[in-house]
């Protein structure tokens, strides 16, 4: 193998137009890399680029161009251009850039399509943005029920060399409906003159183009799939789904979930790139209403100034009480919320959930409880026994209520139909800490000095 | 059969009662194998031993990769070894270790001691690999191709060699050395003339694992590049396995639950909530409560040192809670996002400078709405706390935000730069960090404005 492609080197390059290493380079090295350093290049620089190289090579560049510099480009191509582009390009990642560009160039590429091109740029479109009809493409090779083994390889050969990947076909019958798939090399090693519908596979698996995402996601890791094919409501096959778009799915919904659990309202696009503003708009109302309810919380302890002002030492708890019933209760929600995303936990879970809360709630309360006991005398010895017990009540009570809570609370989400990822830490936090300090006063006036 | 009946547990088990062999080949002929290993794993024990007695060996083993691993541990406790030792030469290599992985030991001797000594060899190797690591999981049934092949004997190779391998879309080329060179898509096989040379046809530019590599490595590689499988090498470049796409799903699963649960204050547990022992549930949360309970002193010590503070101006710790959430909320938000910029999108240390000042400006927009949405609350609907407690404490809030996020945005990085995994410096202990911070600030600004 030859050595990693410095970036000055690729610089010098194109700044000298060495067409013929410039090729060499594009032969040989990988896109995805490749198309990293293209992003640094100038405009005049990638039209030249585009100019030299194979349409295939710029069309496969172009797709890993970051949108702000597929737009620049779209904007300078002539409509020959675009339309040597497009004939290069599998649909589904067409309609990947298609999505974040302005109508206006939208228009320029839908004009410089062919005829064909147009109605299945129109057809993916159509779908609403999160379901299977959108992210599918409908490059894939098509067999038919009664072509021989023979008949398939010839088709394999000609369709195949536009399409996404031929190691698993789909067969379908006069009607155009999915009847059977069957992987490549199973045709590769059968007999030329055996049908394909004796050797293909008739239990096959399919997902409707209005499945969701997530959905389609399920039934990938379900089955092991690396390819899935997708069908409309009559059952007729219109396209397919590899596996390395799921990637991408699980990594955002995995997104979503983690910004939701931390008060973020779920923002797309990455950290470095997207504005501030944008950042701060996704942040603030989370903010503002976990502020305000934490008034609530204020309100308690206003409540209890006396018992506050009589015993000192109380306060001075707070801090510690409020953060372990936040942290537990968090835990327990977390828990379950990656339970029903990933294993299927359902309402049907809940006094599972519930049982086990309390098992573990007892069991970390009692171990919680004797060692803050200690705590309490080594870091505080001028405060009373009778306090510390108080405390450490409170702090065993505090965890049996969060973990309860903080299980609860996403099963009850989907009950009125509400991600319970938005049910995580801080909600809850919000919610136990008003319980735990209500448990803490109280415990205070009834045991000590009055 | 009839067409489209749904066989359940109950017609399977009369089937097996009743000798309906038919019935029962057909089922395993029609019905895709996950779905069987539902209704299988339902059987009663006699009835699934049975069962293995009669299915096709293919069958068989392809029913052990998508069973429970307790109906696993039934089988190979009750199953005599010859038996066994059929079902796992049928096995995909991955397959079986991840079986294997989650038997007991005294069950992974018995079935070491049922093995050929090929399959021996084999699993040894598999067993010698950390836990997550990319040898773990990666198969030993693929397909190599010497790069001075002509297209038509890699076609040969292709047939001899694919019957048992796990993919064969793409094949990996490797030199007289058995050294990796590149790699070749059945496709370009299928599409180039049969007497090219591979070497002219392969991809040069290639993207590999060690075996040693974790096993995110190879997640990140494969979503990055889009593609289907990647080989898996050792340090003199000899390819030993690979590991294919359908596989990095469940590591990008796995890897995220483990994220979300450091996280939230867990050691990562494994396996799910439901299947999993309250002990192991106990033992993973157990831990950080106890440490950030401790931690937590400190925080209530700031308060102790300030009561008589407290005591000229009660209303002070009307606040309290208020400001500690609403530091700890935005301490993770900053986190949040910064922890999985650096999983998803290749943010790293260099970044750091860009993140401070991100987090400056973005802390500037929150304080701002934040200090005004706050102060008019206070003195509208607490008329008897006051304006100047209003400020105070709203000032407190817009101070507060900014050293919470840039806490957040900062300890990640940090976390990189003493190789802990940055997911574990997120929420919590952030909290109690920025809970201290919030509290000083608070009392320093009362004080001030007191002397005032």
């Amino acid at each position: 193998m030859r050595k990693k492609l410095h970036k000055k080197v690729f610089k010098a390059l194109i700044e000298g137009r060495k067409f013929q290493e410039i090729r060499d380079v594009f032969n040989y090295y990988n896109m995805v890399d490749l198309a990293l350093m293209v992003e640094d290049c100038s405009l005049d620089q990638v039209l030249m680029l585009f100019k030299i190289l194979k349409r295939e090579i710029s069309a496969e560049v172009f797709t890993y161009l970051s949108y702000a510099k597929q737009e620049e480009l779209i904007n300078a191509f002539t409509s020959l251009e675009i339309k040597g582009m497009l004939e290069n390009l599998y649909s589904d990642d067409i309609v990947d850039f298609l999505e974040d560009l302005p109508s206006n160039l939208v228009k320029k590429i839908l004009q410089s399509a062919t005829e064909d091109q147009r109605s299945e740029i129109n057809l993916l479109l159509s779908y609403p943005e999160d379901s299977a009809g959108y992210m599918m493409t409908t490059d894939f090779v098509e067999l038919k029920l009664n072509d021989t083994v023979k008949r398939a390889i010839t088709r394999i050969k000609t369709q195949g060399k536009v399409a996404e990947t031929i190691s698993n076909c789909y067969i379908v019958n006069e009607n155009r409906t999915l009847v059977g798939s069957i992987r490549l090399r199973e045709i590769l090693f059968a007999d030329e003159d055996e049908m394909i519908s004796e050797i293909m596979d008739s239990d096959v698996i399919s997902v409707v183009t209005s499945d969701d995402r997530e959905e389609v996601a399920n039934v990938f890791k379900k089955y092991d799939f690396s390819v899935l094919p997708v069908v409309n409501d009559e059952k007729k096959l219109i396209g397919i789904i590899t596996a390395d778009d799921i990637i991408d799915v699980l990594l955002e919904e995995t997104t979503e979930d983690i910004q939701k659990i931390a008060a973020i309202t779920p923002m797309e696009g990455s950290y470095t790139e997207t504005n501030i503003f944008e950042m701060a708009k996704s942040r603030v109302s989370w903010l503002i209403i976990l502020m305000v309810s934490a008034t609530f919380t204020g309100l308690i302890i206003q409540g209890y100034e006396q018992t506050l002002t009589l015993i000192p030492a109380l306060a001075a708890s707070m801090p510690m009480i409020m953060s372990t019933a936040g942290n537990a209760g968090s835990q327990s929600s977390i828990m379950v919320i990656r339970g029903i995303s990933v294993d299927n936990m359902s309402i049907k879970h809940i006094w599972l959930v519930i049982f086990k809360e309390l098992r573990i709630g007892i069991a970390i309360g009692l171990v919680l409880f004797v060692i803050n006991v200690f705590r309490l005398m080594i870091f505080t010895p001028d405060v009373g026994l009778s306090t510390d017990l108080v405390i450490s009540t409170t702090v065993f009570i505090t965890i049996l209520m969060a973990n309860i809570t903080g299980g609860l609370l996403p099963l009850i989400a989907l009950i009125f139909k509400q991600d319970p990822a938005a049910m995580a830490s801080p909600l809850i936090t919000t919610i136990v800490d008003a319980l735990a300090l209500i448990v803490y006063f109280n415990l205070a006036m009834h045991f000590l000095s009055f | 059969m009839e067409e489209n009946m749904i066989v359940n547990v109950e017609l399977l088990t009369s089937w097996i009662k009743n000798k309906e062999y038919k019935n029962i080949r057909h089922f395993f002929d029609e019905t895709n194998i996950v779905d069987a290993a539902i209704v299988v794993d339902e059987l009663g024990s006699d009835d699934i031993l049975h069962l293995f007695k009669i299915v096709r060996k293919e069958i068989g083993a392809d029913l052990l990769s998508y069973l429970s691993s307790d109906t696993i541990e039934h089988l190979t406790n009750n199953l005599n070894p010859e038996h066994i030792q059929s079902l796992l030469e049928e096995l995909y290599s991955d397959d079986l270790n991840e079986i294997l992985s989650e038997l007991p030991d005294e069950l992974v001797t018995k079935v070491l001691q049922s093995a050929t000594p090929e399959l021996r060899k084999q699993i040894n190797e598999f067993l010698s690999y950390e836990e997550s690591s990319c040898g773990s999981i990666m198969s030993v049934d693929f397909v190599t191709i010497k790069h001075s092949n002509s297209v038509a004997q890699a076609m040969k190779t292709i047939r001899r060699q694919g019957k048992l391998a796990e993919t064969i879309n793409v094949c990996y080329v490797v030199d007289d050395f058995k050294k990796l060179v590149g790699s070749v898509s059945l496709k370009d096989i299928l599409f180039a003339k049969e007497e090219h040379i591979i070497e002219e046809i392969m991809e040069h530019d290639i993207h590999f694992v060690y075996t040693h590599d974790d096993q995110e490595e190879a997640a990140k590689i494969i979503s990055k590049y889009d593609i289907t499988s990647i080989p898996v090498i050792d340090s003199a470049k000899t390819v030993l396995g690979i590991i294919t796409v359908d596989d990095i799903l469940d590591v990008v699963e796995e890897e995220a639950t483990e994220d979300i649960h450091k996280m939230g204050a867990m050691t990562p547990l494994d396996g799910s909530y439901v299947e999993s022992s309250t002990k192991s549930i106990i033992m993973s949360r157990m831990p950080w409560l106890l440490v950030l309970m401790i931690s937590a002193t400190f925080t209530g010590s700031i308060i102790s040192s300030n009561q008589e503070l407290l005591v000229l101006l009660p209303s002070l710790a009307i606040f309290i809670p208020m400001l500690m959430d609403t530091a700890g909320n935005a301490g993770s938000q900053a986190s949040a996002m910064v922890i999985r910029g650096l999983v998803v999108d290749d943010m790293g240390v260099k970044d750091f400078v860009k993140i401070l000042i991100k987090e400056t400006q973005v802390s500037f927009l929150l304080g701002i709405v934040l200090f005004v949405i706050n102060t008019l609350r206070i003195g509208f609907f607490m008329p008897n706390v006051g304006w100047g407690i209003a400020i105070l404490v709203s000032l407190t809030i817009f101070v507060t935000i900014l050293l919470a996020n840039l806490v957040g945005g900062a300890l990640p990085l940090l976390a990189l730069v003493l190789n802990q995994d940055p997911a574990s410096m997120a929420a919590p202990l952030i909290t109690t960090l920025v809970d201290a911070l919030s509290l000083t600030t608070y009392f320093l600004i009362a004080s001030y404005f007191l002397r005032l």
